[in-house]
């Protein structure tokens, strides 16, 4: 556990520094991941009450959005550590979970305006042997929906020290 | 990244995010700007005439700089392979490359299994 919180600590300080880096200088491009989204095929939760100090806490299932809206999770089960009140430690946790797979990475590559908009991105980039398909609410993509790899870049607001208006290509 | 692209790399956790680096700059994203000279070369070395190689430019030109359909246009109507010889690289591969080392910077690379010596 000791070892875990130090892990911890070391990823929370590299946070930092890189937030640092985001306000002060404002860098051509940021990358971030936006989701991910795996499996295991056996139950966690026995795996998860045997790390040290976390406890089990409520459980319950979520009821489906009444207005049709996407549901994410069908049930959810908190841990807390008894000590400092941390709710989820994910490095720990990816350890002991039987037979972790990951199904799906996104990754958004965050541009600043003066570099980047959508017609610089429709003219020169290049992702793959992903092909353009025709764009949907300003939004470009490259690649179908069941292909391994999709790209979409569209334009979005930032909020910054200044508010300020970006361009992102994110992959998933 | 879907399940396919992260099995065929081999990312089965976050602590393969190092892979990152070497698997997407350059194969999977990167910026290039179409050069018509080397275009206009390499027409030439096929025996193109020159009536005919301005007529190829012309029809590149429509296409406004995009680098895929104008690939697409001359592997498609030319029959043209290793189309990305006339490409120049743009500065904004270096500093998608940095920027995604100093993410995956973030991510442990060497995980210590619990329970494991």
């Amino acid at each position: 556990m000791l070892a875990a919180k130090a892990a911890l600590n070391r990823l929370r300080g590299q946070v930092g520094i890189q937030l640092a880096v985001t306000r002060d200088s404002v860098p051509g491009v940021v990358v971030k991941l936006d989701r991910m989204q795996g499996y295991c095929r056996s139950n966690p939760t026995t795996a998860l009450q045997g790390i040290p100090g976390l406890k089990s806490g409520r459980s319950h299932r979520i009821e489906r959005p009444s207005d049709g809206r996407f549901q994410a999770y069908g049930r959810v089960h908190w841990f807390e550590n008894r000590t400092s009140g941390m709710k989820l430690l994910l490095e720990s946790v990816f350890e002991v979970l039987p037979d972790f797979r990951m199904t799906l990475v996104e990754l958004a590559f965050d541009f600043a305006p003066a570099e980047m908009n959508r017609k610089f991105v429709r003219e020169h980039a290049l992702f793959g042997k992903s092909r353009p398909v025709p764009s949907v609410n300003e939004t470009d993509y490259w690649g179908t929906r069941r292909g391994s790899k999709r790209v979409q870049a569209y334009s979005k607001e930032i909020e910054r020290v200044s508010s300020r208006a970006g361009d992102a290509v994110e992959i998933s | 990244m879907r399940s396919r692209f992260l099995k065929l790399y081999e990312i089965k956790d976050p602590y393969d995010f190092g892979k990152l680096v070497e698997i997407l700059p350059e194969r999977h994203i990167k910026f290039m700007k179409f050069n018509e000279r080397k275009l206009v070369e390499r027409l030439r070395g096929m025996g193109f005439s020159p009536r005919k190689t301005w007529e190829i430019l012309e029809d590149v030109r429509l296409l406004e700089g995009d680098v895929w359909a104008t690939l697409n246009y001359l592997r498609q109507e030319l029959g043209m392979k290793n189309t990305q010889r006339f490409l120049d690289r743009l500065d904004t591969n270096g500093a998608l490359i940095d920027a995604l080392k100093q993410w995956t910077a973030m991510w442990l690379v060497a995980p210590k299994k619990l329970g494991k010596k």
